[in-house]
């Protein structure tokens, strides 16, 4: 994914929220701005052909200070997880990280999950699926878990809650 | 780097079956009824870097790769998670 950015209103870093509005067909647009009221804008392509997903509501991060350049935005928090019975108690913070072949690994370090995806935000939405994946096969047999699944499985309820 | 063949043969010479998550392949790695770890395979279309399994499931990369790709044996598997107190049965 390539990432454009000018200048932001907050220096270095520039927040945004991924909105399933404003996707269009070649991949996202933003807009933000300025403190002296001119609008800004940021755009993000889908790589190798990947399409464009609907319902991610993301915040992230971007770091301006290499404008036209590739940048990763890192970081980026889950605030909801949409079409899922669950809600998000807790902002779930993910790292990404570029993986040998190109590709991006999607982290939430504090439960130890990862997923990986050929865009970032098709290994973000892989990640939400395998944090409530975990989720909810640890739960199932919460009586049968070892220590790491124990505490993963006590991170995650930190974090995200079903809906009632 | 571990791919997601090596997710699968770490599987399989461990006796798990991957079952379907939420748009992709998930591995419950469960040993005489505890569960360890547990990690997801994508299904990309071209080889992806699985490298991130290996922290699931209590390994070091190159550890990983020694239990997908032999030398490594279920039961050295277990004897490591004991060492790294994360197997409790015996």
């Amino acid at each position: 994914m390539n990432i454009h950015s000018q200048n932001s209103s907050e220096g270095r870093y520039a927040r945004f929220e991924w909105k399933p509005d404003i996707i269009t067909s070649v991949g996202w647009r933003f807009s933000w701005k300025q403190n002296d009221s001119s609008v800004s804008t940021i755009s993000f392509r889908p790589s190798g052909g990947s399409s464009v997903p609907a319902g991610l509501w993301t915040q992230i991060s971007v770091d301006t200070s290499s404008a036209a350049s590739p940048i990763l935005p890192e970081p980026c928090r889950i605030l909801g997880l949409y079409g899922e019975p669950y809600k998000v108690v807790r902002e779930i913070p993910v790292s990404f990280r570029r993986a040998e072949l190109g590709e991006f690994i999607a982290t939430f370090n504090e439960a130890n999950i990862s997923f990986v995806g050929e865009s970032m935000a098709e290994a973000l939405n892989g990640l939400k699926a395998e944090i409530l994946d975990t989720f909810e096969e640890y739960e199932a047999n919460e009586s049968h878990l070892g220590p790491e699944p124990f505490r993963q499985l006590a991170v995650l309820r930190r974090y995200i809650k079903p809906e009632k | 780097m571990l791919s997601a063949k090596d997710g699968l043969q770490i599987a399989a010479k461990l006796g798990m079956n991957p079952k379907e998550g939420r748009g992709h392949a998930r591995v419950a790695i469960v040993i005489k009824g505890e569960y360890v770890g547990s990690y997801g395979i994508s299904r990309g279309s071209r080889e992806q870097c699985h490298d991130y399994i290996a922290r699931q499931i209590g390994l070091n990369p190159r550890e990983a790769r020694d239990l997908s790709r032999c030398p490594m044996s279920a039961e050295e598997y277990q004897r490591i998670l004991r060492k790294r107190g994360r197997l409790t049965v015996r």
